[in-house]
């Protein structure tokens, strides 16, 4: 499936996980790109930050995602969060777990996205910022999954899910199948901000 | 086990000299880590030096017996820095790479082959007699310690020191290829096996103490 003229860019650290699952999905990707030098993302609608980022990296590129968002892009974020970036990300350390227990927020309620996320296992637990939504649920209702369309002018998805050192790693089935349903989801149906479309 | 909590953005640089690290107190602090800033503290109680990856290519590493680096570096860094490695090998030293090998950087390695059934069936590995899974019980490790869905081929002469659950090699150390040591695992990052309250842990105090005995032999 092509991006049906949404830009989605994913950045690359050069890990084994990232070389796999890029090559893999080169094909719904407008582009990938290498943050060892750093990058500027002019052409992305869509910002792919897989977990494990080292955070010099994620900060050299803070000022590239934020013009994103500023342009009504949409940055997506997974792993653990404790880059300093965004700064309003609150990041709580669990042991890795939760999967199939996870309760699917209203967004992604009766998606194929949703239903794939909640297979997944993830790592810690979330407090979203005023106004955001939660995506997916711990039992104990701490988020592992929210989408923020209200801290900047875009849209930003930040999870501690890790679908791609598994799908990179192993080949994960239920790892594909998300990244899968997320590509679908970012492209067809997340809303753009800025315009008001 | 993944570990996003520092260990995938630095090289482990083992220290040269016997030390009094107090390895109770180490593994403590890993099992009760709780983010960056705990595994951090985990790491400077161990005899060794965090560099972060993108430091490594102009890091002074003479002084060094070793470097440990983990399955989520940097592999285009490390393959434009192949010589320094190569160098730091052949003066005797050693380096450790847990993952999967996608780029021609590690002496004597070829890269990791995924298998063409899809992988092997799972369960425990079988560990070799090597000092680093002494008294270790190949049921206490976690479920990638050896990936299943392929391998890393030994070349001639290494000593394959841990087999998957078909038989097949999973970790090796190869001291043919260079004037020093490579040690190739194909599974998740031996240090994070101190995150553990079992018998497991022990391969991070025991892989440390290898590493600085290796580089004196």
């Amino acid at each position: 499936m092509m991006s049906c003229g949404r830009h989605v860019v994913a950045l690359h650290s050069g890990s084994a996980a990232e070389t796999r699952t890029f090559a893999a999905y080169r094909h719904r990707l407008a582009d990938v790109v290498e943050t060892r030098h750093g990058a500027a993302l002019p052409e992305a609608d869509v910002v792919w930050v897989p977990e494990g980022i080292p955070r010099r990296r994620l900060a050299a590129l803070t000022p590239a995602l934020e013009a994103v968002l500023d342009r009504g892009g949409a940055v997506l974020l997974f792993g653990d969060h404790q880059a300093g970036w965004p700064a309003y990300a609150r990041w709580t350390f669990r042991p890795a777990g939760g999967a199939g227990q996870t309760k699917i927020g209203a967004a992604w309620r009766n998606t194929q996205v949703g239903a794939a996320a909640a297979a997944l296992h993830h790592h810690g637990v979330l407090a979203p910022p005023t106004g955001a939504e939660v995506l997916l649920a711990a039992p104990d209702g701490a988020a592992v999954a929210y989408l923020d369309r209200t801290s900047t002018a875009g849209t930003m998805l930040v999870s501690t899910i890790d679908p791609l050192a598994h799908f990179g790693h192993t080949g994960a089935p239920n790892a594909a199948r998300f990244l899968d349903e997320l590509l679908r989801w970012v492209t067809t149906s997340l809303p753009r901000r800025r315009d008001g479309s | 086990m993944t570990c996003y909590l520092r260990l995938h953005e630095i090289a482990v640089a083992v220290h040269a000299d016997a030390d009094r690290t107090d390895w109770d107190e180490c593994l403590g602090l890993w099992q009760t880590a709780d983010g960056v800033a705990g595994r951090d503290v985990a790491l400077a109680a161990m005899p060794v030096t965090a560099i972060d990856l993108d430091d490594l290519p102009t890091a002074e590493l003479t002084s060094f017996a070793g470097l440990i680096l983990a399955g989520r570096s940097d592999q285009t860094l490390l393959a434009a820095m192949q010589d320094k490695l190569r160098g730091f090998l052949d003066k005797g030293r050693v380096v450790v790479f847990s993952g999967q090998l996608t780029h021609d950087w590690l002496p004597g390695a070829t890269a990791f082959e995924p298998d063409l059934a899809g992988g092997v069936e799972s369960g425990p590995p079988q560990l070799g007699e090597h000092p680093i899974f002494s008294s270790v019980s190949p049921h206490d490790l976690g479920t990638n310690f050896l990936y299943s869905n392929g391998r890393h081929r030994p070349p001639a002469g290494a000593d394959v020191i841990a087999l998957r659950a078909d038989g097949t090699p999973g970790a090796y150390v190869d001291r043919a290829s260079t004037g020093g040591t490579v040690l190739l695992h194909g599974g998740t990052n031996l240090l994070a096996n101190a995150t553990t309250d079992s018998s497991a842990a022990r391969i991070a105090p025991q892989l440390i103490e290898w590493v600085r005995q290796e580089a004196h032999r």
